[in-house]
């Protein structure tokens, strides 16, 4: 449970805009102490009576990274009593690392609410409001860990759920054999729970690989650029690449695609071309045609191939049109949506897709109209027509894009940035967890001991993946096993 | 107005293993006790297997002794068979678990409780429980809907008291099932207690039906035991009370046999005749104690099942069979045995059975064991939708303690979690409810490395020391073997082994007790028990440690608590879920409410911020 008043917590808290500054909240008595060790400043916090604010920077493992810290050394604080928050350039990775640091260094992160709940208690917020914050935690809470999980898509789940039930099956026998010591049946052998653990171990650090892996992937929202080949997807990546003047094919990663980062009014993301694909290409390698078969693809089609996995993590999706493929056979908007459009859009969900209409030039002006209500008529409404060739429709692109982004806020990346901490926290706690039990099982130290570690694993990876009950170890031993002296 | 008034301090309904637990408590607590049963020759029966212990439940035996309850004593006393389970893993894990004289054991609880102080044991048929309403003055318990002041019996009479325990066992509205046959009654040859049944309803209880099942018995003479496995006891018995140093006795071995496909089949052709699948058994039974035919039919593929054949006694050739409780029909029952080795002409002396009876679900239930309906009103054991003497003996102790704290305006006597089993037990009851027949395991408690068998009159004796519960011999006991262990911790921090300090030569797997005994001379001057704990303490001493970490940390929580009246509407944004379960549960503090099911993080920071 959590809510130990006592302790000292930290968080990510920040906007979810990139530009803007990332912070780091800390609340608790060891908050000068801790900081004191990792923020060098000319005149040393520990002297610091009363509010101040220092500059200087983090002095972490691999880095240094300049930093502003405002704190509040005493009660007298939001929270009524020592707290923090460094300022600091906005980078994901970066403010984990500040968090995952601070908790090496025996602060706690913070649990969703908790610095409300804190502040509460201080007196700073009425009940009315503190219940309003809270109230909505649920909501989040849930959210966030969907949205860290979605993130991660299949990629961790899983493994991770396959990981617990096995682990949880290993237990129930463990705890049979010491709870029913006297039915004539072997629940597992020494070196089932050896084989098991062994496996158990290598999973968790593949997954901590990938999470390590998915956090240098994922710096920045991304937003994808699909559709048919010649719809003029190119020419409008380079120019909304070109309007920031921050076109760059980022190097150092292992991306064949071509990527740019966008920065529309501290907004941020990274813009991806698929450029070069072939439409069915494309598609067959997204979720949205998860039945089509793979075409055969040669070895150069396949390095501009988004994978899978790639296209899964993207936020949003600009589906490119092209004007033209609308118009009937007497250059008029057709009455209805051709089918194959509908196709494609079918299964993508409403959030996640704008439609992208290109070269709105090259149809009359007239017709733009009719256009833009046959895609409203057909319940289409994040549509935006565009031309690059004369620059028309970037502000309602970019109003959609903006919108939706606010409007999935869950996507917070402040939030994210804690799950991030919280997932990679529970494995590495449920990886020396899952040392000990090894040690335990090959020292012949005894099942319930064995038992109890691999129960605090379990504990670890229920943070991510649900908790241990009794009732469900219980289940399992009676549903496997016939009990009943 | 009836002829016969009598009045009392505490009441107790029923002399099972919870009901003279009970009363025998609340009377060394020096209240005014009347235990009521409907029949003198059934006080503290064993009306299932002639045993006492097991793993979990051999160590709720050694608190109930450790709070100076009964059932260790008497099980030392009438013991045939005595067996430590799970004797080579660690400590936490030894299980005390004895065969029993069946009828010396009742023998010896009657007596008890005939020789107990300010106890009355009374033959009655207890007709309806009574209640007044309650007035402000009454009760600050805002629960409360009424009051206990009494019982009426046959026969003219009434016993008033502030209150009442039922340790009404599987007697409420009981039915028995043998094959088609049914029949009312708790137990084989006795009736069923509508009126009390009756009485709940009336109050507001609410009430539920569970099933268990018992198997046949055998006659010794009839059965051929060269055709099993012998099964015989420890070679040093070791007691079940803290006031015994050893035990001095006879054993008697039981005997193992087994069922084969022959006796499945013949089950399996039969299937339609037994209730359970029938149809007319409709509730569950417990699934670690399932009837034979239920074995036969959920695990197919087992092509034997192990029967334990046990003796009741040595002055009765009745022999137990444990492993094969049913309710299949009397010829099914007979043609079984044929089948069995060693039981081809065994007599069956009783058919097994299977009974359907009323409980009420207990997160009905305060912590102490009163219900929250009705105020001075307890319950204790099978009533509460628990199975085994142990359970229903530790329930019964402690509401009697708390009967007797509640009469006299005090705090009740609570157990925590990371104090005893008996403490898990009553928690999980009251907090969780039950599904099934609740049955100890060691699995349920999270802190089971401490709670030892070995060490329970050091985890529980001095607390019941201070509400009277515990006589002044036993304390004394505890407060030698105290500072013996005390002496013997300063001699592992103070002495040296093979250039060690000893504290950490004993963190060493591989070291034994004989090993530390041979290395360290000293040890001799001490008695064995007090070496034998200080040595679990000392190589267990991370392991303690830790889980002491986790209980710390609960315990934060559990030092906000919640008023009995706390209205959780009035808690914004509280999920429906959570409302419901805490509105019926009102556990008494953030720590309990924290382990309601469905109650998340966010609740509780709820209730909290409306708390402050």
């Amino acid at each position: 449970m959590l809510l130990s008043l006592d302790e000292t917590i930290a968080a990510v808290a920040t906007s979810p805009y990139e530009g803007l500054r990332g912070i780091v909240r800390l609340s608790g008595t060891k908050t000068v102490k801790v900081l004191g060790t990792i923020f060098n400043t000319q005149t040393p916090i520990e002297a610091a009576t009363e509010s101040q604010t220092f500059t200087g920077y983090l002095d972490l493992a691999e880095t240094k990274v300049p930093a502003t810290l405002y704190l509040w050394p005493t009660e007298k604080s939001y929270t009524q009593e020592p707290s923090a928050e460094i300022h600091m350039v906005h980078s994901l990775p970066l403010l984990q690392h500040v968090v995952t640091t601070l908790t090496s260094l025996g602060v706690r992160l913070a649990e969703p609410g908790e610095f409300t709940m804190r502040a509460f208690l201080a007196g700073r917020l009425d009940l009315t409001q503190a219940e309003a914050v809270l109230g909505i935690i649920h909501a989040d809470s849930e959210k966030e860990l969907q949205t860290a999980l979605s993130q991660l898509a299949g990629s961790l789940i899983h493994p991770l759920t396959g990981l617990r039930k096995r682990l949880l099956e290993t237990l129930a026998h463990i705890e049979a054999g010491l709870d029913f010591v006297e039915e004539e049946v072997e629940f597992i052998s020494e070196s089932e729970v050896a084989k098991t653990l062994d496996l158990a171990i290598t999973e968790v650090e593949a997954l901590q690989k990938q999470i390590e892996q998915r956090d240098e992937a994922k710096k920045r929202w991304q937003v994808a650029l699909i559709g048919p080949p010649n719809t003029g997807k190119s020419s409008l990546f380079n120019w909304l690449a070109d309007k920031q003047a921050l076109v760059s094919n980022i190097s150092g990663t292992t991306r064949d695609y071509l990527s740019a980062v966008v920065d529309w009014k501290g907004l941020s993301f990274e813009l991806i071309d698929t450029a070069g694909l072939d439409y069915s290409h494309s598609l067959s390698n997204s979720h949205l045609q998860k039945n089509s078969e793979l075409a055969v693809e040669t070895i150069e089609e396949s390095s501009q191939t988004m994978t899978r996995g790639q296209v899964e993590q993207v936020d949003l999706l600009l589906h490119c049109f092209e004007s033209s493929s609308f118009l009937d056979v007497s250059n008029k908007i057709r009455s209805t949506l051709p089918e194959e459009f509908k196709n494609a859009l079918t299964q993508v969900p409403e959030e996640e897709i704008i439609i992208v209409v290109t070269k709105i030039d090259q149809i009359p002006s007239d017709q733009h109209l009719s256009l833009q209500l046959l895609f409203e008529q057909s319940g289409y409404k994040k549509t935006a027509l565009t031309s690059s060739k004369k620059e028309v429709g970037l502000e309602t692109l970019r109003e959609l894009v903006t919108s939706l982004f606010l409007d999935n806020s869950h996507l917070e990346s402040g939030v994210v940035a804690s799950t991030m901490v919280r997932c990679r926290e529970s494995l590495e706690q449920a990886r020396e967890h899952l040392l000990n039990s090894q040690v335990i099982l090959t020292g012949g130290v005894g099942e319930e001991l064995l038992a109890g570690e691999i129960r605090l694993g379990l504990e670890k990876l229920g943070k991510i993946v649900g908790e241990v009950y009794t009732e469900e170890v219980l289940d399992h031993i009676f549903s496997q096993f016939c009990i009943g002296k | 107005m009836p002829s016969s008034v009598y009045h009392y301090d505490v009441l107790v309904v029923g002399a099972g293993h919870a009901g003279t637990e009970a009363a025998a408590a609340a009377a060394r607590m020096g209240a005014k006790v009347a235990l009521l049963t409907t029949n003198l020759d059934t006080v503290g029966q064993m009306s299932c297997n002639p045993a006492i212990g097991g793993v979990g439940k051999g160590q709720i035996v050694r608190e109930i002794d450790a709070l100076d309850g009964l059932m260790g004593r008497a099980t030392d006393a009438t013991g045939i068979q005595f067996r430590l389970l799970n004797r080579r893993k660690g400590p936490a894990m030894h299980s005390p678990r004895a065969q029993c004289h069946k009828k010396a054991y009742q023998s010896f609880i009657k007596e008890a409780i005939e020789d107990q102080q300010n106890l009355d044991l009374r033959q009655e048929i207890v007709e309806s429980i009574l209640t007044e309403p309650v007035t402000k003055k009454d009760s600050q318990n805002p629960l409360h809907r009424a009051k206990i002041i009494g019982v009426s019996v046959q026969g003219d009479a009434i016993y008033r008291a502030p209150t009442v325990i039922l340790t009404t066992g599987t007697f409420l509205s009981a039915i028995m099932h043998t094959g088609e046959a049914k029949s009312a009654g708790g137990r084989a040859g006795e009736g069923t207690s509508r009126s009390i049944s009756n009485s709940l309803t009336e109050l507001g209880f609410e009430t539920a039906r569970f099933k268990t099942g018992t198997p046949p018995r055998l006659n010794a003479r009839t059965i051929d035991f060269s055709k099993t496995e012998q099964q015989p006891g420890d070679e040093n018995p070791q007691p079940f009370s803290f006031t015994n140093d050893r035990l001095e006795l006879e054993q008697i071995p039981c005997w193992i046999t087994h069922t084969n496909e022959k006796v499945h089949s013949l089950i399996r052709e039969n299937l339609s005749r037994a209730p359970i699948y029938s149809g007319q058994i409709k509730t569950a039974g417990p699934r670690y104690c399932p009837s034979i035919e239920d074995k036969v039919v959920r695990f197919s593929d087992k092509t034997s099942h192990q029967l334990f054949l046990e003796p009741e006694g040595p002055d009765t050739r009745e022999v137990y069979v444990n492993g094969v409780s049913t309710s299949l029909p009397r010829d099914v029952q007979d043609q079984m045995f044929r089948l069995i080795p060693g039981c081809e002409n065994a007599q069956i002396m009783r058919y097994g059975y299977a009974v359907e009876y009323d409980y009420c679900p207990p997160d009905q239930l305060q912590p102490w064991l009163e219900t929250k309906r009705v105020s001075g009103l307890f319950f204790a054991g099978q009533i509460n939708g628990t199975t085994g003497y142990e359970e229903a003996g530790a329930q019964g102790l402690l509401a009697g303690a708390n009967a007797v704290l509640a009469t006299t305006g005090k705090e009740p006597f609570l157990l925590k979690r990371e104090s005893a089993y008996s403490g898990v037990l009553v928690d999980d009851l009251v907090t969780c409810s039950v599904d099934e027949p609740y049955r100890m395991f060691t699995s349920r408690a999270e802190y089971r490395l401490l709670l030892r068998q070995d060490n329970a009159d050091r985890r529980l004796t001095r607390l019941g020391s201070e509400i009277g519960l515990v006589s002044a011999e036993r304390l004394a006991r505890l407060e030698n073997k105290e500072s013996q262990i005390k002496a013997i911790q300063t001699l592992f921090e103070t002495e040296k082994i093979e250039g060690k300090k000893v504290e950490k030569y004993l963190t060493h797997p591989e070291v034994t007790l004989e090993e530390l005994y041979a290395k360290l001379a000293p040890l001799a001057n001490f008695e064995a028990e007090s070496v034998r704990q200080a040595f679990f303490d000392t190589r267990y001493a991370g392991y303690i440690a830790r889980q002491q970490q986790q209980i710390d940390r609960q315990n934060r929580l559990s030092s906000k608590g919640i008023p009995q009246n706390f209205d959780y509407t009035k808690v914004k944004n509280l999920r429906t879920e959570a409302f419901e379960k805490l509105s019926k549960v009102r556990p008494l503090n953030l720590e309990q409410a924290s382990r309601v099911s469905g109650v998340t993080p966010a609740d509780i920071a709820l209730i909290l911020a409306y708390l402050q």
